[in-house]
């Protein structure tokens, strides 16, 4: 369950793991080009649901029925799902016994 | 004659019934009651950790803003989407800590990684206060369920006194064993009840949800846009932004991730999630035809349930009843669990350091009826719109959000009087802002015109922000903590 003991004399407690990645509180670790290409993809939502949306505020045109703006939403959210799967799927945490 | 209400009475006792169920064979000491025990597995901590999807307030209050507010109401697609991107990172690292250090409540983070319980005592106060709000809010739901459904016989007061009651009583027996369960049937039942009538109710009226869209544009151009000025795009995107943050901020939600069994569920669920949230399209779809169909209405969290009345047999009004009263007791639960454990273990344990745990247990329980008695009186007092009551609690639980994610760090820059010192004017700033309706504009004029309405939790975790790095600048010294960098980083 908790394999790790902890950390000796560690004055702040912290977390410690392998798989802390490019989170907002990213560890110090050098970037691998794994994890460069992780972060960026997490970015890739906050891009296309915060910064664009400036840019696609319109009810036209309507794509699949729906009004621009809220098919631009759900093609995001939609994206947001794809590209946490590729994040899934190349961070070694989840390889078989990344248990962490 | 009206076939609702025996049917929403039917689910109510399968509700509590199965709360009980739940406790079965279980020594309810308060790891168990709070926290399951820490023995959650994927699908129990994925329905947790949705729960705060589907809610009253997906399920009312969306409908509601979309029927008021138009294409404003779209920023709820957007936020959960984005905090399950924060999750994949997050929880993890919140679960690892936690299950070492035994945690079970969100101030035990604070007071073991700041070692300093007093901080752990404003955290609880800003959590209870954020979480009271947010429980207004489902019990508001339920009064206007049980009195929409029994077609106006049960006046909401009274309906909202008999929702309550039932709440508390269901968590003092099995704590967060009956929200576990009941949140399996509660998404169930919402999928389904919220994909029938989203699709049903344009086809109805308009013979097809696109025809339902041009009907409004042709009625009220740019209505399904960000359109009014206080719901420009300014607001929409801090909204979100705020929201995306807050989203773990919750007491709540870190109980939720405490109950995992492991951490690599956390990281399956950021894959899951967000296509989850899609759910969300079929409420705007109901309230955006209750908004052609039954206009006019002052709180427009009634219009799904009038739409529906309007289109559906009774019986099938019951059954999108029921589903409305699971979304309220699931988090209500959730909510009423949380901040009953936080009082009970990081207040009263705090002032009777010598109370056995046996005991500690008995008064998370009698806080149970205690914090239920104070949001049911709020309801009374005055009762917001349910989404309004949500940016609120939100913009609340925001402020814990700059010292949580610093004291992720292996250095933390920041110290406990920053942390504390950061949270409280944060807070106090949101309290002064929302209570007398103060817009971003009125308050900062030199702003620019598009910056005016921006959402006022910004505002205050800016201000977070800066005192807590002030703070800890200033008092680096007074605390013995290796910090060999002290320089305050700000994160965004």
């Amino acid at each position: 369950m908790n394999p790790r003991p902890p950390v000796p004399g560690d004055a702040a407690p912290s977390h410690t793991g392998p798989s802390t990645g490019p989170s907002p509180a990213g560890g110090r670790r050098r970037p691998s080009s794994g994890s460069v290409l992780r972060c960026g993809l997490a970015v890739l939502p906050f891009i296309g649901m915060l910064v664009l949306i400036p840019f696609v505020n319109r009810v036209e045109p309507y794509v699949l029925d729906l009004p621009f703006l809220l098919f631009w939403i759900v093609v995001w959210v939609v994206l947001t799902s794809a590209c946490m799967t590729v994040v899934y799927l190349t961070d070694p945490a989840n390889k078989a016994g990344g248990q962490a | 004659m009206n076939a609702a209400l025996p049917v929403l009475i039917f689910f109510f006792a399968g509700a509590i019934g199965l709360g009980l169920y739940s406790r079965r064979g279980k020594d309810m000491d308060l790891e168990q009651w709070s926290v399951g025990g820490r023995g959650f597995g994927s699908i129990f901590v994925f329905l947790l950790l949705a729960g705060e999807i589907y809610t009253t307030f997906t399920f009312l209050g969306a409908s509601g803003y979309a029927y008021s507010n138009g294409g404003a109401s779209f920023y709820i697609l957007c936020y959960g989407a984005l905090a399950y991107v924060f999750s994949y990172w997050l929880a993890p690292a919140i679960w690892r800590y936690a299950s070492k250090e035994k945690l079970v409540s969100q101030p035990d983070w604070f007071e073991r990684k700041y070692k300093s319980r007093n901080l752990a005592l404003v955290v609880t106060l800003i959590g209870v206060i954020a979480m009271i709000p947010y429980l207004q809010l489902q019990l508001t739901g339920l009064g206007i369920i049980i009195e929409e459904t029994s077609y106006g016989t049960i006046p909401r007061n009274v309906a909202i006194l008999l929702g309550g009651i039932a709440l508390a009583t269901y968590v003092v027996i099995s704590g967060i064993h009956s929200a576990a369960w009941n949140a399996v049937v509660k998404d169930i039942l919402v999928l389904i009840v919220v994909v029938m009538i989203g699709i049903y109710l344009p086809i109805h009226y308009f013979g097809s949800i696109g025809g339902m869209f041009s009907h409004i544009q042709a009625q009220q151009p740019d209505f399904l846009r960000l359109h009014e000025p206080s719901h420009d795009t300014g607001w929409f995107v801090t909204s979100i932004l705020l929201s995306a943050l807050g989203f773990f901020m919750w007491p709540h939600y870190f109980g939720a991730v405490y109950s995992s069994k492991d951490a690599k569920t956390f990281r399956r669920n950021a894959m899951f999630l967000p296509l989850y949230q899609l759910v969300l399209l079929f409420v705007f779809f109901v309230g955006l035809t209750a908004y052609l169909v039954v206009p006019g209405l002052t709180n427009g969290d009634l219009s799904l349930l009038r739409v529906s009345r309007d289109a559906l047999p009774s019986a099938l009004v019951g059954l999108i009843g029921a589903a409305g009263l699971f979304c309220a007791l699931v988090p209500g639960a959730m909510l009423l669990t949380t901040s009953a454990t936080m009082l009970a273990k990081n207040v009263y344990k705090e002032v009777f350091p010598q109370a056995s745990s046996a005991r500690v247990g008995l008064v998370a329980r009698t806080m149970v009826p205690v914090v239920t008695a104070i949001a049911l009186y709020l309801t009374f007092k005055g009762g917001a719109a349910i989404v309004n009551l949500l940016l609120l609690g939100y913009a609340f639980v925001t402020q814990l959000f700059p010292s949580m994610v610093m004291s992720l760090l292996e250095r933390n820059p920041v110290n406990k009087w920053g942390a504390g010192a950061g949270m409280v004017v944060g807070a106090v700033i949101v309290a002064i802002l929302t209570l007398g309706k103060y817009s971003t504009g009125s308050v900062l004029p030199f702003l620019p015109e598009s910056l005016h309405h921006l959402n006022v939790g910004v505002l205050a975790l800016i201000a977070n922000i800066v005192v807590c790095a002030v703070v800890s600048l200033a008092t680096r010294h007074q605390t013995a903590t290796a910090s060999p960098e002290p320089e305050a980083v700000s994160i965004g």
